[in-house]
């Protein structure tokens, strides 16, 4: 039994009270003297050759300080995946989506830049242009870029066992039909940039709210051809990011430029609607999926096709694929299985990572299939996901280790606290229950720069500084890894100061997506703290006259395990450390790689995609209003294997955040085009639920004991959002007996399906 | 998304306010602004000038005149849906100010703004710079419409709340301007245009909405009204569809906000209700009469065989709340 401090403990955020003040400054909030600021020109054209661009009006109008365009820049093209990089931060010959960046202003104040980007004309030739993948993949659609033939730009193929002879030893196959639509990340702080430039040595410093600061250096060093070491990126506060900000935007690029030419600080700051067209969402999906199962509802085969509309740009699109084919893998035991995804260009919007990545789209078909197939052979759908349930320790067929799994278990306790035995299908019409299972990954292991480093000062006034590059951007993973150097340290909480995020002062680190900070960073942290004590504790043992492994610290105090009364205060150790003369501070190193047999890109070659994997069943009732088809989600519940919680209190804010997430997602959201023009760019028209929409919320803790995770903690950050939507279609079909197929499930689609359902009723009557 | 330059001016009485608006170019009357500093935002109006109400006494107030109830126009939505006297004999009003908006919009909002809201549509509501992509329709000014190809016609929708329940109020309103005072029954205040959708004049100021006693009642069995909203979610949004009702012993008055270019009067329903005393069985017959007379048009992303069911829907449900 592991006796934790700090550890497991309901630790405010260490910057709670200075965001709810609003002393907290997000980038936005940074002044500068001197500074500028930019606005960007978007184009108005869904697909178009740039036939002229007309400047002279703005650079003309007083105030404006610099006008740029596509052919001023070096022709320099970005991506966060460096085999998939296709933009460019101002479109050169041709534009690609409405949206897509043509040129960038600066002026003295944002009115004057504003006026001046409409003071700009853009000449386009209009060009044929694509809306759906189904028809971009069509021979002779057009080429949203000339480079890529078919518009495919990233395609995974992957066969494991022998699908046809699972097909032939299957009892049932079934073969059904999905689509996932578009959703926005919507976070609370658009998109901005800082830059700053230092024209004597050469340094250019960006503030941005971005997620991943060493991969945005490298991606601003190849564009604006600086050297890596000159370029200092600080992530500030950052208001939520869900993977919207793992990419480079123009704003970046352009902030930068613009206060390197001119030698004055240059702030950019997306509107509202430029978040919603211009940055990233989730991709729409077309799923197939053929599925064999026995008549006990074991799934023996199961064939996936899939259709991802990237929208105009790659951003993840290789990794997205690769995480929606590799998560079809588990939870659920599958022998014999064969995955084929397309990622595809268009000309809309582009997809990026979004809470889930890749995943949430096959889970919908997945989760939604096991509830269809279940009622088609008449067996219980809670059953039937326990009946394929994936066990720790087995052998995966790509390869996955799995140390420790609560899945199972997941299933049991969710149907048992959603009172599965008494509800399902026993609610009056119009009430109903479902769930809906997934995993995720605790962080990608074995693909490149994937390591975490962090530095850990003692003082000799006792005071504990982190340096790490982990970015917090408000989930809270700087207060996660203080937390675990308090722990290891031996010290309270208000003892630890972390400074995080700046590539000019903090170690490597990865970056936030993946779900990977806690194991990733958190181990680093802990090596760090490690560090601290191989050097600290023969002092402490010395001074207690035992062993160092007798030792226990918490709270600025030492003491021998099996005898409490033999004790010394950690003042008192570093006035003996000194003494003694050993040098202060005490400076603790420590990285951390995701343990990988050999590196792999995935892509091609299988392998333990992971350090760890999280399990849930996440369970909802909802009542249908039959008279105006408003769903009402009444209780959504989690049972969560997230190993070991570092802070029970975030993990509850990730669960309460997905539950909200995945309303929006099943029944609210949709980031829709018409014409290719994203048609609902404010938070009133895009409507995500508000406080009003919050159901009952319940989460149930399995307890697993990860070997690898940081205090044997795993992620709770993305996989609690793969399994909400589902989980509340799978329930609407209880409730109206209604199997929808796409999302979201509005309000018009339920009357249009309940007035189907009564004319086939009657039908049948006469 | 900022605000155009404009100029402002604050009078302090109703005079003064009716003499800037005639006076100076380009001057619109502005009180809560919850409507209008929207649409400047997105330009598609662009006053010179703002003249604020918040300081005319005139507009402050709930009174008795004569036994009608008068509503000051700047009385905010919050002070409409608190007032114990208004919440007791017109339910239907303070039912549809409590569901404006979210509660902001209700504090800084005021009864008559939420009445000379201007009509929405998707294409419409929309910044300059997402407007620049098509062409320039007609409400901003051009000569197109991306919803119906029907030449020269905005069918702009409009989406208030508080309209429709003070429609089946019988409420009229009084209204200030240059000419001096006039007062007329609220479905005149609306022009039936999309585009230009008051008949209000320029430097006129709504300066009271009122009710009169006969169409008070007591929450007894024989009388009631009531306001049901349908929306997207359970705060922020416009109605959808928006349904009042108010009854007394044998009389029924039906009026439907969402569904066309002004808010009406649902007078097919209420033809069919005519001397007939409601019950669930009646409810039913003539629910499905609800949306004859209407022009549903794609102003907004749901369908119109969607809104014709709710309106069936939410007569139903707020006429069997009054039984």
């Amino acid at each position: 039994m592991k006796v934790l401090n700090v550890v497991g403990q309901r630790v405010p955020m260490h910057d709670a009270a200075a965001k709810i003040t609003g002393q907290a400054q997000y980038t936005d909030d940074l002044v500068l003297p001197g500074m500028l600021f930019g606005k960007l020109v978007r184009s108005t054209v869904a697909h178009g050759r740039i036939k002229s661009i007309d400047v002279s009006k703005a650079k003309a109008l007083p105030g404006v300080k610099g006008v740029i365009t596509g052919m001023d820049i070096p022709d320099r093209v970005y991506g966060i995946v460096p085999k998939a990089k296709d933009e460019h931060a101002l479109a050169r010959e041709k534009v690609r989506y409405i949206g897509d960046e043509v040129a960038a202003v600066v002026a003295i104040d944002q009115e004057t830049a504003e006026e001046a980007a409409r003071l700009i004309t853009v000449e386009y030739e209009e060009l044929p242009a694509v809306f759906d993948p189904l028809d971009a993949i069509k021979e002779g659609a057009p080429l949203v870029h000339e480079n890529t033939p078919g518009n495919v730009s990233a395609q995974i193929h992957k066969e494991f066992g022998d699908l046809e002879a699972g097909f032939a030893a299957s009892d049932y196959v079934f073969e059904d039909s999905y689509y996932t639509h578009a959703q926005n990340h919507a976070p609370m702080e658009p998109h901005a940039a800082l830059a700053s430039y230092d024209a004597l040595n050469g340094d250019l410093t960006l503030w941005s709210g971005t997620q991943i600061p060493y991969f945005l250096k490298r991606n601003l060093s190849t564009t604006l051809v600086i050297p890596e070491q000159n370029i200092r990126v600080i992530k500030p506060k950052v208001g939520g990011g869900f993977g919207q900000k793992i990419d480079m935007f123009a704003k970046d690029f352009c902030a930068c430029w613009f206060a390197k030419e001119l030698g004055r600080p240059v702030k950019f700051l997306y509107d509202r609607e430029e978040v919603f067209q211009s940055t990233r969402q989730r991709h729409p999906m077309y799923l197939t999926l053929k599925t064999g199962v026995s008549k006990e509802g074991k799934i023996i085969a199961q064939k996936i096709t899939a259709h991802a509309d990237g929208g105009a740009y790659n951003s993840t699109a290789p990794l997205m694929i690769t995480l929606s084919c590799f998560f079809v893998m588990i939870p659920y035991k599958i022998e014999n299985l064969v995955y084929e995804g397309y990622h595809v260009y268009t000309n809309k919007p582009v997809g990026g990572a979004m809470r889930g990545h890749g995943i949430p789209q096959p889970r919908f078909a997945i989760e939604r299939q096991i509830d269809q197939i279940a009622k088609r052979i008449g067996v219980d759908a809670s059953e039937m996901r326990l009946l394929n349930a994936i066990e720790a320790g087995e052998p995966h067929p790509a390869g996955f280790i799995i140390n420790t799994c609560g899945f199972a278990d997941s299933v049991r306790e969710a149907s048992k606290a959603i009172g599965w035995a008494e509800k399902r299908g026993k609610l009056p019409f119009g009430r109903g229950v479902g769930i809906a299972c997934a995993s995720f990954p605790s962080g990608v292991a074995n693909m490149s720069h994937l390591a975490s480093g962090c530095v850990v000062q003692l003082s000799s006034e006792g005071r504990v500084s982190v340096l790490s590059g982990a970015a917090d951007i408000g989930q809270g993973a700087e207060t996660v890894i203080a937390q675990i150097v308090a722990e290891r340290v031996g010290v309270p909480m208000e003892d630890v100061h972390i400074t995080a995020a700046d590539t000019g002062l903090c170690p490597l680190d990865a970056g936030t997506f993946g779900s990977g900070v806690t194991v990733r960073a958190g181990n680093a942290a802990l090596n760090a703290a490690n560090d601290i004590r191989a050097q600290l504790f023969p002092v402490v043992a010395e001074a207690l006259g035992c062993e160092v492994d007798e030792i226990e610290a918490a709270n600025r105090l030492f003491w021998v395990r099996d005898d409490p009364d033999r004790s010394v205060g950690m003042r008192d150790i570093l006035r003996q450390y000194q003494y003694i003369d050993r040098s202060l501070p005490i400076v603790g190193r420590g990285a951390w790689v995701p343990p990988a047999d050999s590196a792999t890109t995935l892509l091609t070659n299988n392998g333990n995609l992971s350090p760890n994997y999280s399990f849930m069943t996440q369970a909802a009732e909802v009542e249908v209003d039959l008279e105006t088809g408003r769903v009402n989600v009444i209780k959504v519940l989690t049972a969560h294997d997230c190993g070991q919680p570092i802070n029970p209190m975030l993990v509850e804010g990730q669960l309460e955040g997905s539950i909200l997430g995945g309303i929006g997602y099943a029944l609210y959201e949709d980031s829709t085009c018409i014409d290719g023009q994203q048609h609902n760019p404010s938070f009133l028209d895009y409507g995500f639920p508000t406080m009003m929409e919050l159901p009952e919320m319940e989460g149930i803790h399995i307890d697993t004991d990860d070997p690898i995770g940081p205090f044997g903690a795993k992620e709770a950050g993305e996989g609690t959002q793969l399994a909400p939507a589902p989980a509340i279609v799978n329930a609407i079909a209880d409730a109206i007996g209604v199997d929808f197929d796409r999302l979201p499930v509005t309000p018009d689609m339920i009357l249009a399906a309940l007035k189907k359902q009564r004319e086939e009723a009657a039908g049948e009557a006469r | 998304m900022r605000l155009p330059r404009f100029e402002y001016y604050q009078p302090g009485s109703l005079a003064e306010a009716v003499t800037m608006l005639s006076q100076v170019p380009g001057a619109r009357p502005v009180a809560g602004g919850t409507d209008l500093l929207v649409n400047m935002k997105h330009r598609v109006e662009q006053p010179a000038a703002l003249v604020s109400l918040t300081r005319v006494s005139e507009l402050a107030g709930v009174r008795l005149e004569d036994g009608a109830t008068v509503i000051g126009g700047g009385v905010t939505l919050k002070h409409v849906q608190h007032d114990e006297g208004l919440k007791a004999r017109f339910p239907a009003l303070t039912q549809a100010a409590s569901v404006v908006g979210s509660y902001r919009h209700q504090t800084m909002g005021t009864l008559a703004g939420n009445l000379l809201q201007n009509t929405r549509c998707r294409f419409f509501n929309q910044s300059v710079e997402w407007r620049s992509v098509r062409a320039l329709c007609y409400k901003a000014g051009g000569d197109y419409c991306h919803v119906m190809k029907k030449e020269g016609v905005c069918f702009c929708t409009y989406h208030g709340d508080t309209a429709a329940a003070l429609l089946v109020l019988d409420a009229e309103v009084r209204v200030e301007g240059p000419d001096g005072v006039r007062q007329f029954p609220l479905a005149q205040l609306y022009s039936g245009e999309g585009k230009a959708p008051l008949s209000l004049g320029s430097a006129e100021v709504l300066t009271a909405v009122i009710i009169p006693d006969s169409s008070a009642t007591d929450g007894d069995t024989a009388g009631g009204s009531t306001y049901v909203k349908h929306a997207l979610r359970g705060a922020i949004d416009f109605p959808i569809v928006g349904a009042a009702v108010w009854r007394n012993g044998d009389a029924t008055r039906v009026a439907f906000t969402g569904v066309d270019r002004s808010p009406l009067r649902a007078t097919v329903l209420e033809e069919a209700l005519a001397g007939r005393a409601l019950t669930p069985a009646v409810i039913e017959e003539v629910a499905p009469l609800a949306p004859k007379g209407v022009t549903i048009t794609r102003t907004t992303v749901q369908p119109g065989s969607f809104k014709r069911e709710l309106m069936s829907a939410l007569f139903a449900r707020a006429a069997g709340s009054l039984l």
